[in-house]
């Protein structure tokens, strides 16, 4: 086939290298003078799930630290719950790092009274390189009275456009409680009596929980004393240094009737225990339900002393700092 | 050569015309259709695998004064599988127990089946003791190993026919309805 001489496809002319320029610089102009046209499709979003697993991973299989100083050498330890906050070194919500995914309440409280935003945000390894906002949730399912307890909501007021969550499944750890079975103990006793002064003075709440009663009881009183010989139980005022809480819901007022099938948790306050240097409880019932043994608090061989754990959901959000 | 050339149209307004039109389509198709960030599907595999593993941690959480629940359910197991008719293995009031547990740490939307895989005596076997109907796509499957102990107490299924000791794998397979 003949060449056509007024054929004017030649592509590449000056005119077309020329055009392209004009083209591409037109497109960049475009692309680059309005901002935020592409921004959700940025690369700073792309790593968003694997920071929100390591958020969540840290908080709820790691206890934490906090640093102190002993003689100019730096020193560590898991517990920063009880510590100032200046000597927090990283937040984890774990009772210890052998027992991943059960957190403690203690932790979770200590978090919970953090108002810094900032400050809890460096302190979960968030304000790095880059910056990330977060929500932190934890919603305990309370198994004995069925409800639903939110322990944890830090959240700032406004959302991002693309947030990333992690959910871990975890236990809460409410603390211990001296477990008493009731069930038909060897000689029946109307007076539980309980043995403190092997504990240590932590400050603690004492919790004993009485459940599987043989019959009917009432739990009328609670009285403390120092030695059990020579010293009058003096009777604790309801409320103010003691509660009771059946099946998980706290009694109005004493006494308080409870059958085989009630869970009983008898709670004396850690400070008045700390002040009064009470060493003896007796736990009053007007019939004969209670193990007849005086028992250890602290080391007993046949009623222990128990973690109470609820499930719970832990919730990570992570999102852009759009701000930095 | 030719009077009227059409050659040199490029270089005018139009290329900025064009360049709007550019940024125009690329803008449609970004969205227009629901940019998948690569490996979704992946992280929420991830997700829920990590839920069922989160799972049976907290049911096999041991501490120094209470064994762990699941250790207890697989010790007290007497070889009774579940069965579609029978959700749990029947006349197995521990493995009831732990699959009250798992249902009240896992939300609703998800379904789930646990099995044993043990040594019989004379093979491997692998018997479902929960079963929460059949297994979707995407389904994840997390395992945890539970070992008999001599002190451990055990059920008569475990002690005959020279069960004993071993270690048993439960599984856990989990998906969204």
């Amino acid at each position: 086939m003949p060449l056509s001489w007024d054929d004017d496809t030649g592509q590449s002319n000056i005119d077309f290298l020329f055009g392209l320029a004009v083209f591409l610089m037109a497109f960049l102009y475009v692309f680059t003078f309005i901002p935020g046209l592409f921004v959700p499709y940025q690369a700073s979003a792309v790593d968003l799930s694997s920071v929100a697993y390591k958020t969540g991973a840290i908080l709820v299989e790691d206890p934490g630290w906090y640093i102190y100083t002993v003689d100019g050498v730096e020193m560590g330890d898991p517990a920063w719950e009880d510590q100032p906050i200046y000597r927090l070194a990283r937040i984890g919500l774990a009772d210890d790092k052998l027992t991943p995914n059960v957190l403690s309440l203690d932790k979770v409280r200590a978090l919970d009274d953090m108002s810094n935003y900032d400050l809890i945000r460096d302190k979960i390894g968030l304000s790095g390189t880059l910056t990330y906002n977060f929500s932190l949730g934890l919603v305990m399912n309370d198994t004995m009275t069925g409800r639903r307890v939110e322990l944890l909501n830090i959240t700032p007021a406004i959302k991002g456009d693309s947030v990333e969550y992690m959910e871990r499944n975890v236990m809460v750890d409410t603390g211990r409680q001296l477990f008493v079975d009731c069930y038909s103990p060897a000689m029946p006793n109307a007076a539980l009596h309980v043995r403190l002064n092997e504990m240590p003075a932590d400050g603690r709440n004492v919790t004993v929980r009485v459940f599987n009663a043989s019959g009917p009881g009432t739990i009328k009183s609670v009285l403390w004393q120092i030695d059990p010989v020579l010293d009058t139980p003096v009777p604790l005022i309801y409320r103010n240094q003691f509660t009771v809480r059946k099946n998980g819901l706290e009694v109005p007022v004493l006494p308080a009737a409870f059958g085989p099938g009630d869970v009983v948790e008898v709670v004396v306050y850690g400070e008045e225990i700390s002040d009064l240097g009470m060493e003896y409880l007796w736990i009053v019932s007007d019939t004969s339900v209670f193990p007849v043994t005086e028992i250890s608090y602290y080391n007993d061989p046949a009623f222990p002393l128990r973690k109470v754990c609820y499930p719970g959901v832990f919730k990570v959000e992570v999102w852009a700092n759009e701000g930095i | 050569m030719r009077a009227f050339d059409d050659r040199g149209q490029i270089y005018t307004i139009e290329g900025f015309a064009s360049a709007l039109i550019m940024v125009g389509v690329l803008l449609f198709i970004f969205q227009s259709i629901s940019i998948v960030t690569p490996q979704t599907e992946k992280s929420a595999d991830m997700k829920l695998g990590q839920i069922a593993s989160d799972t049976l941690i907290c049911v096999d959480r041991t501490t120094e004064d209470c064994g762990s629940d699941l250790k207890a359910a697989v010790a007290m197991w007497n070889g009774h599988a579940a069965t579609h008719s029978d959700d749990v293995s029947p006349g197995e009031p521990d493995i009831g127990r732990l699959d009250s547990q798992i249902r009240g740490m896992l939300s609703g939307d998800i379904a789930y089946r646990v099995e044993l895989s043990y040594y019989d005596g004379s093979a491997m076997k692998i018997t479902p003791v929960i079963i929460h109907g059949v297994p979707g796509d995407n389904s994840v499957v997390v395992s945890r190993l539970v070992t008999l102990n001599d002190d451990d107490r055990l059920s008569g299924f475990w002690t005959a026919n020279n069960r004993f000791p071993q270690v048993i794998e439960v599984r856990l397979t989990c998906w969204y309805l």
